[in-house]
């Protein structure tokens, strides 16, 4: 089910009145709830994949429990290794095969071997990145004696498949997320009302911002051969936009949706194209997913003590890694390694942690070199984009050759100039709003709270308008499903 | 709790008429004014040509032609926008009808020729123009629903339809709603009343009383350049209906023998029509494997209407044809100085 279909909008209140006014005094029941209706959210896509999820459920919540039980270290680490097999076992299945036939192949044919393997027409279960990440830090987090586990298997189960945040994310741990399963859940109408601005300004960014930016972004990068430099560099920029309100609507909406139902997720974007640097844009893109490879692979490799090689290669692996974690395809991977490239300088230069704070913190506008070095690190995030969205890595050399070409000079020019023209203003607006809002946890968090009720709901009421007369209700999945 | 429950309905409702409003009145395909078909229908059952019009059920207007018209023609046409510029002079021995509509599929010229039927105005022939997309199962097309209780009565099912849910459906659409709240100024302003003209080429698109289509000025008269830029802009989206072409529908292959095997019974002479695409189109058709079935429907055709005897104008291969540019108004229709080379050769 998707966040912007009119089914989700059927979905929604009807799992909110059953939650609030039918089973509002019994917490066992709305864990019940919040499973079976993450059920129907899930197998409204296709539910035979529903067996995956439960699967990977009972054998987290059975291995979570022999761990506490278990004392021998040996035995608790084949226990932790058990979890990591076949949760990882699941994913490399379903999402890596297909690519390590096919390298294999062309890996021994180069040296003179010709092997015959057959790749197999597999579906990736939407969301199985996320939810194998979510359950994976269950485990370690408990080998890591840093959590008990949970005897309560209904909040377990609702902990790995709780719908909003179930097919992408943001990644919660079962530090955060699983003690709230356990608590009486009291409804706080401030914070529904806050949830529900969050979902209004999510599907702004979703359905006006990136689904229009995604029709632009589309007819470029799909036929970029006939393009000028001048026009491709717009279309790395439609992608820019499209990447950031499809994946930080999605968390916004994600967030908003489980304010409704009394949970606290974490936020997983901070305004980051306002980034001053590489090390920033990292701390404040993706948020959920970084952390969990800063504290499941890069602390436990070495993180940034050691040698300069181990700094090196520490970066290299979370970057590539990362960057694979996104998809079966070279040019992630490149998209990691160029991350990577970007972020050393600053982690050997000990000026990664320079920018830690909100950019123009209680100013209206950056200063000339915030404002450069802003501008500097949004050019490297859109360079580094190319290669994400581009079909393979020839496409990708290829579109950059030509944006680096005199045709760089020429006007661009594409089918339905104007119409992008209208989406450009939007960007402006959208932009203009997210930087009044960056000192808060989403754009419009604080925007008119203050102001009379008549004029807040004028505001609403323009957003929803602007939503309705110029989203687009193609129905477009959210790009980061198929990761 | 319920304070929220209350005020989030109170901020819907007004959001949710508004939405219905529009696009109940503002009615960018016509969904809800069938009165407006029957204007047009009475016009051209005059014997009049008209023009001033506008997103209407094309399906509607079939039915209100057939059901009341008196004239039964020789020749009926049926087929897309891609045979719409047949017209009455291309066959002056005979009378002539063109039913085409827009995006036909394989339903809807069987609904049209059930209407022909029912209504006892068999002609003497049927050319069907046949496009790829009627024997696409994914073609997306589902205009024909307007009028499908002929469809299922040919077929023989006792399904009466949903047309409730289908028409009633685009009250809540969103993406209807983006069409109708444009098109609310013209109907508050009745700038769509139908006109009545004597002229067959007007600044409006204008339907003749056989049932045929002249394009608007602006489209009819463009450069070559401009023609050219349509065509390059079309090859660079999506190919109108043949998106996801998978398979060859086996089902809508049964359905078009059994169309053909009941107007055979009714000693109806067929012809088929293949319009073409324009050259850099079919470049690409013949080039991308994913339009293989294209290819496939028309040896598919060919080899049927040889094993029948059946008369076979055209190709989607506009160079088998001898046309180039300068025959087409777009990516995928042709002008009137293509069809009469077709129909003529």
């Amino acid at each position: 089910m998707l966040f912007n279909s009119i089914d989700f909008a059927l979905f929604l209140p009807i799992v909110f009145v059953l939650y609030w006014f039918v089973i509002n005094k019994k917490i066992k029941l709305q864990n019940l709830l919040i499973v079976l209706s993450s059920y129907i959210f899930y197998g409204w896509w296709d539910w035979r994949f529903l067996s995956l999820i439960i699967f990977s459920t009972v054998i987290d919540y059975f291995i979570g429990l022999s761990l506490l039980k278990q004392e021998n270290e040996t035995k608790r680490k084949l226990l932790l290794w058990t979890s990591l097999l076949i949760n990882l076992g699941f994913l490399g299945f379903f999402k890596y095969y297909n690519f390590f036939i096919d390298n294999f192949i062309t890996a021994f044919s180069f040296f003179g071997t010709e092997i015959t393997a057959n790749t197999l027409n597999i579906i990736l279960p939407v969301g199985i990145s996320f939810y194998t990440f979510q359950t994976l830090s269950y485990s370690i987090d408990i080998y890591r004696r840093k959590l008990e586990p949970t005897t309560d298997f209904i909040a377990f189960s609702a902990f790995v498949s709780f719908f909003p945040q179930l097919v992408a994310g943001p990644i919660e741990r079962a530090t955060h997320l699983l003690p709230q399963f356990y608590k009486k859940r009291n409804f706080s109408y401030h914070g529904a009302v806050d949830g529900m601005r969050q979902i209004l300004w999510g599907l702004f960014k979703k359905i006006v911002i990136a689904d229009n930016c995604a029709a632009y972004a589309n007819l470029i990068f799909n036929n970029s051969a006939d393009y000028s430099g001048s026009t491709l560099v717009l279309g790395a920029l439609f992608f820019t936009f499209q990447i950031y309100g499809d994946f930080s609507g999605y968390s916004d909406i994600a967030i908003g949706t489980s304010r409704l139902f009394g949970f606290d997720l974490k936020q997983n974007f901070a305004f980051p194209y306002f980034s001053r640097d590489i090390a920033e844009f990292w701390r404040r893109w993706h948020i959920s997913l970084s952390t969990w490879f800063r504290d499941y692979l890069y602390i436990p490799l070495g993180g940034s003590r050691g040698g300069t090689w181990m700094k090196i290669r520490n970066t290299f692996i979370i970057f590539i890694v990362s960057g694979f974690w996104h998809g079966a395809n070279w040019t992630y991977i490149i998209w990691g390694a160029l991350n990577a490239i970007y972020f050393l300088p600053l982690l050997l230069t000990k000026s990664n942690r320079n920018n830690i704070d909100v950019i123009a913190q209680g100013n209206c506008f950056p200063t000339i070199k915030e404002l450069f070095l802003m501008l500097i690190t949004f050019g490297l995030t859109v360079f580094a984009w190319i290669f994400f969205r581009a079909n393979n890595i020839e496409h990708a050399l290829d579109y950059i050759a030509e944006i680096v070409s005199p045709s760089l000079f020429t006007i661009p020019m594409f089918v339905g100039m104007f119409d992008a023209f209208i989406t450009v203003i939007f960007i402006a607006f959208f932009l203009l709003i997210e930087w009044k809002g960056r000192e808060s946890k989403y754009a419009i968090a604080t925007l008119g709270v203050n102001w009379r009720k008549p004029v807040q709901y004028a505001m609403y009421y323009c957003l929803i308008i602007i939503i309705m007369c110029y989203g687009n209700f193609s129905e477009n999945q959210f790009i980061y499903f198929q990761f | 709790m319920k304070k929220f429950f209350y005020k989030t309905i109170a901020l819907c409702i007004p959001l949710l008429i508004l939405l219905v409003l529009v696009n109940y009145f503002g009615d960018a395909a016509r969904l809800f004014g069938n009165d407006y078909e029957k204007r047009i229908a009475q016009i051209l059952n005059d014997g009049h040509y008209v023009t001033n019009i506008g997103n209407y059920d094309e399906r509607l207007l079939q039915k209100e032609l057939i059901s009341n018209s008196n004239i039964k023609s020789d020749i009926v046409i049926l087929g897309s926008s891609r045979t719409m510029l047949i017209n009455a002079e291309l066959f002056p021995e005979s009378s002539l009808y063109n039913s085409s509509v827009s995006g036909a599929t394989i339903e809807d010229m069987i609904s049209i020729y059930q209407l022909y039927k029912e209504n006892k105005k068999l002609p003497l022939k049927i050319i069907i123009g046949i496009d790829p997309w009627t024997f696409n199962d994914n073609n997306g097309q589902n205009r024909w629903l307007s009028i499908e209780e002929y469809y299922y009565r040919f077929i023989n099912s006792s399904k009466n339809g949903s047309l409730f849910n289908f028409k009633y459906k685009e009250l809540f659409s969103l993406s209807y709603f983006q069409s109708s709240i444009k098109m609310l100024p013209n109907v508050i302003f009745g700038d769509i009343n139908p006109q009545v003209t004597k002229e067959k080429h007007n600044k409006m698109f204008t339907k003749l009383s056989d049932g045929s289509l002249v394009y608007d000025e602006l489209y009819r008269t463009a450069s070559i350049e401009i023609i050219n830029n349509r065509i390059a802009s079309y090859v660079e989206g999506n190919l109108y209906s043949v998106e996801n072409f998978d398979d060859f529908s086996e089902n809508n292959w049964r359905l078009f023998e059994k169309l053909i095997l009941d107007m055979q019974n009714n000693e109806i002479d067929i012809e088929f029509f293949l319009a073409p695409y324009a050259p850099l189109v079919y470049k690409r058709i013949n080039n991308e494997n994913k339009y293989a079935m294209v290819l496939r429907t028309e040896n598919k055709l060919r080899n049927y209407a040889i094993t029948n005897s059946l008369k076979l104008h055209g190709s989607f291969n506009p160079t088998e044809l001898e046309m180039d540019e300068r025959f087409f108004y777009d990516g995928m229709h042709s002008k009137e100085s293509g069809i009469i080379k077709i129909i003529n050769e």
